[in-house]
């Protein structure tokens, strides 16, 4: 009995039915059942969602979504701090229309992943691609390399522990759940872990060591054990797993279409430029007269394709300047799709980019970011009669938080304790994979005390 | 015992037989043939994934870098003289500049009568291509940039390059949906002046999921060896190295068959070397097996991932593909990861050099261990690098066919960020004069490194000859009795 349980439980596992190279995951509120002991809500990891089931996803359901940096940021970051969130923005607005991409998105490629070595023997994190993979985690994603496995649940039955694996990595097209994520395979084991809580996992195995550990640009601050880019490591887009969950949740038409019954954002209005016609409208309204009606609660397709807009910041007076973001909305009704032009009155950006001491963790290292838990709205009893986790939309405001702790080292008792004998933390920087020597945040850190630091024998 | 000599047991090396009084053949050991050096220079930029190919003569050294070109990764190489040295500049390889994207994970090989082929994946980042440009004996081009891969969907990606006995060439690569279902291997044949020989084919039988990162080498009998790796193919939990026998025609001589025997284990990053003798060499990294820590009757803490992660594995077969020998681990630090594995030979010596996380004291360390001509390991494993400080990346290793193996890798120095490193093995070579007491037996040194002379009777049992030995210079010697017409004498290195 023991035997089966440890070679159904604890040995290496594969799903041999998997027919996908390609998978992503869904982020939302953590259910009942996502708790800490069974590795979700990780205080260490900073946490702020859990992956969902296919139909209980969570997603804007704007066009454009503004985005800013504060004055910490400004003041921390600078110009080559914004210059990086704003490279990592441009890789989001440049994607296509849902509607425009191939159906096996054959087109984006599975690995966009890159190595800057000279910032990878130096510790320095790229501000770009973390950017990057925070801002997909706020649109809705979660880490398929994460939760390509995951517990649902752990119990002892007749004294012998048993652990319940499921998979939250979906496949784009058939919804199989998958064990690839961009073409690489993945496995598990059951872990337990003590910092800085007792939980356990079923911790995904990359079956190659010279692979990258986080195949999917989301999975970089999504994982478990975030630092998913590595030291050096940068991306130079999206990969075709971003782009199916992306697909996935703002698909607008033909196959991808995602229909849910979703309200605007509050505080959203008409531009007086819609035509009336409603499915809430009283009946002899008029089609003609241009009206500031809003169609509110209604039934919804993706929007297709998010644009983020950077929203200006007032040093002087310090604060945002304020902005009206129109756009067009639509809507089902008696089965046809209709439009109309609505409006939001912007005085904060939708998701800000901050910077300040985050703060250090159970075991002692500090936090090297930080993203605020996305508001979510469970629109389960609009859409269905059962009891789900969703689906629901993402309202603002997210806070984007990178640590402006600065350069730090590492001192243990009782033989190194001098500067010296200090291990160098990891540094936040700006690069790509060009010999230009990569920026070290905050700008004016020397690249050659650091080179110092690590050839002295750290 | 002394802790000093409890040390040396330690570090002790194979060796090589001295018979007295007439020189025996049997093991043999090597001495390194100098410090680490900067076989290309300090370049700026960075300059990785280094692959070598050497004769006696010298050979070529072919990588990755990305301060040749604004435009990207491009690929350089450098000839190497006799001394293993650069002779001349790095030059560039890759030279078009129309095709965007980089220039990547290149692959040299010696052609049999002078000059060499160079391949690598080339094109912006998931639609790259393979290409080769083959060379001259005087080092000048002789062909252009040839697109190696005819199916030119998705990507081709990894490739790897092998001279065959009869003088052609013969190129494999991974490539992304060609074969039905995610990637498989596929191969071309070239001869020695870049021609194209028939058509791409298809290497690996079975198809579904992954067949990838494919290893090839050229066999004493004219055929060729591809390995590589392919997910589930056995078992549903199964990923495992697979090996497939063509001959110089690129006809298959059999069906691909499984080279690791767990199937259990993971298996990654196979390469493969052929031996003049006849058969080959395959070495791979498997990941260890997950260990129940603490088995109680409550669910946390229950299991816990064993600290030994990847290993590095080895095995000889024969040139027919059936196994000399069972699998067996090639390090013997175990703690963490050992992996990406690259294995070289030349008469009955292998050598495998691998990374090591944190076994150097600081991040990746290049380590090694020679095989015997039975597969097992001759001697413990060492370590190549000798400057250990931040990351020791992308290890390589080539055999002269002589007596010499040159390990090269990438290492961080200070200013111009990843450079090149190398280091020769030489074959300890073990002369014996005869003098009025008996023989005086001499062999090449490094400075630094620990001899041991040691003589058997019975080629079982070695006992030590007089105590280790500090080398001061290049060469050291011994004056031994001839008390016993049967001795055989062997010198060891016993500290790297």
């Amino acid at each position: 009995m023991l035997r089966f349980f440890q070679r159904t439980f604890l040995v290496l596992a594969l799903a041999g039915a998997v027919n996908s190279a390609s998978a992503f995951s869904l982020a939302g509120p953590f259910e009942d059942w996502q708790v800490e002991a069974i590795g979700y809500n990780i205080p260490n990891n900073a946490d702020v969602s859990g992956p969902k089931n296919l139909g209980e996803e969570y997603r804007w359901n704007v066009k454009t979504i503004t985005y800013g940096f504060d004055s910490s940021f400004l003041n921390y970051f600078g110009a080559k701090g914004t210059a990086a969130v704003m490279q990592a923005v441009a890789m989001l607005n440049n994607l296509t229309n849902v509607s425009q991409m191939s159906s096996d998105l054959s087109e984006f490629p599975t690995d966009t992943r890159r190595v800057n070595y000279q910032a990878s023997a130096l510790g320095l994190l790229d501000m770009k691609t973390y950017s990057l993979a925070i801002l997909l985690e706020e649109l809705g994603l979660a880490s398929p390399d994460r939760y390509a496995f995951t517990l649902r649940d752990t119990r002892v039955v007749n004294s012998v522990p048993q652990y319940l694996v499921i998979k939250r990595n979906f496949d784009p097209v058939t919804s199989v759940p998958s064990s690839y994520v961009n073409d690489a395979l993945y496995t598990y084991y059951i872990g337990s872990f003590t910092l800085p809580v007792t939980f356990v996992d079923a911790v995904e195995v990359p079956v190659d060591p010279l692979a990258f550990t986080h195949r999917a640009v989301v999975s970089i601050s999504g994982g478990l054990w975030g630092r998913g880019a590595g030291f050096g490591g940068f991306v130079t887009g999206l990969t075709r797993d971003d782009v199916a969950g992306l697909r996935y949740l703002y698909g607008k038409s033909g196959s991808w279409r995602n229909l849910n019954i979703e309200n605007l954002i509050p505080g959203t209005t008409g531009s007086g430029q819609n035509s009336g016609d409603c499915p809430w409208c009283p009946v002899g309204g008029t089609n003609t007269v241009s009206t500031n009606t809003v169609v509110d609660l209604a039934l919804r397709p993706g929007v297709d394709k998010i644009t983020f807009q950077l929203a200006k910041y007032d040093s002087t007076f310090g604060f945002f300047i304020t902005v009206t973001n129109q756009y067009t909305d639509s809507y089902m009704t008696n089965g046809t799709l209709k439009t109309q032009t609505t409006q939001r009155v912007l005085t904060q950006p939708d998701i800000l980019f901050s910077a300040e001491d985050l703060g250090l963790t159970a075991d002692g290292f500090p936090f090297i970011w930080r993203r605020s838990a996305p508001n979510w709205v469970n629109n389960d009893a609009l859409n269905s009669q059962a009891a789900l986790a969703g689906p629901g939309v993402i309202l603002p405001q997210a806070v984007i938080t990178f640590s402006k702790l600065g350069p730090y080292i590492f001192n243990y008792s009782p033989n190194f304790l001098d500067e010296a004998g200090g291990n160098p933390g990891m540094l936040w920087g700006f690069f790509d994979g060009t010999t230009n020597a990569p920026v070290v945040f905050p700008d004016g850190v020397s690249i050659q005390y650091l080179e110092q630091q690590v050839l002295s024998g750290h | 015992m002394s802790s000093k000599l409890h040390a040396v047991k330690r570090f002790a090396m194979g060796g090589l037989f001295l018979a007295m009084p007439l020189l025996a053949g049997g093991q043999n050991a090597f001495s390194p043939g100098g410090n680490d050096y900067l076989i290309a220079g300090a370049l700026p930029g960075d300059q990785t994934f280094p692959n070598a190919a050497i004769s006696a003569t010298g050979g070529y050294l072919v990588w990755q870098d990305n301060s040749a070109s604004t435009k990207g990764l491009r690929i350089r190489a450098a000839r190497l003289n006799s001394s293993l040295t650069m002779s001349g500049t790095p030059f560039l390889v890759s030279t078009n500049a129309t095709r965007a994207g980089d220039r990547e994970k290149p692959q040299v090989s010696l052609l049999n009568g002078g000059g060499a082929v160079f391949v690598w994946q080339d094109g912006r980042i998931g639609f790259q291509r393979i290409y080769a440009r083959f060379c001259a004996t005087n080092g000048a081009f002789s062909t252009g940039e040839i697109l190696v891969n005819t199916y030119t969907n998705s990507f081709q990606m990894n490739p790897a390059v092998a001279t065959l006995v009869d003088g052609s060439v013969v190129v494999v690569w991974s490539s992304s949906g060609q074969d039905g279902s995610m990637q498989g291997v596929f191969g071309q044949r070239f001869s020695a002046t870049g021609t194209k020989l028939g058509g791409e084919f298809q290497v690996n039988v079975f198809t579904p999921y992954n067949q990838r990162t494919p290893a090839v080498a050229g066999l004493a009998n004219g055929n060729f060896v591809v390995v590589w790796v392919s997910e589930l193919q056995r078992a549903s939990a199964s990923v495992d190295i697979y090996a497939r026998i063509f001959s110089s025609t690129g006809v298959a001589v059999g069906s691909e068959f499984a080279v690791n025997t767990s199937t259990t284990n993971l298996c990654a990053n196979p390469a493969v070397a052929g031996s003049p003798q006849g058969g080959f060499a395959v070495v791979w990294s498997q990941k260890s097996d997950v260990t129940q820590v603490s088995p109680n009757n409550t669910w946390t803490p229950a299991v816990s991932r064993s600290p030994d992660g990847w290993d590095v594995f080895g095995c000889l077969l024969d040139a027919n593909g059936a196994a000399a020998n069972v699998p067996v681990r090639l390090n013997t630090y175990t703690y963490g990861d050992q992996y990406a594995p690259k294995v070289s030979a030349f008469g009955r010596n292998y050598l495998t050099v691998w990374l090591s996380l944190g076994q150097d004291g600081s991040w990746e360390g290049i380590f090694g261990q020679f095989l015997s001509s039975s597969g097992g390991l001759e001697g413990v494993e060492f370590r190549v690098n000798t400057t250990t400080v931040s990351r020791q990346i992308h290890p390589t290793v080539a055999a002269d066919g002589i007596n010499r193996f040159l390990v090269a890798w990438s290492s961080f120095d200070a200013g111009t960020s990843f450079d090149l490193f190398a280091r020769a093995y030489d074959l300890i070579r073990v002369d014996a004069v005869a003098i009025a007491q008996g023989m005086r037996l001499s062999w090449n040194t490094q400075p630094g490194c620990v001899y041991q002379v040691q003589v058997t009777a019975d080629y079982v049992t070695w006992a030590n000859q007089g105590s280790p030995r500090v080398a001061g210079g290049y060469s050291d010697s011994l004056d031994v009795s001839a008390t016993n017409g049967m001795a055989c004498y062997r010198v060891i290195r016993v500290v790297n």
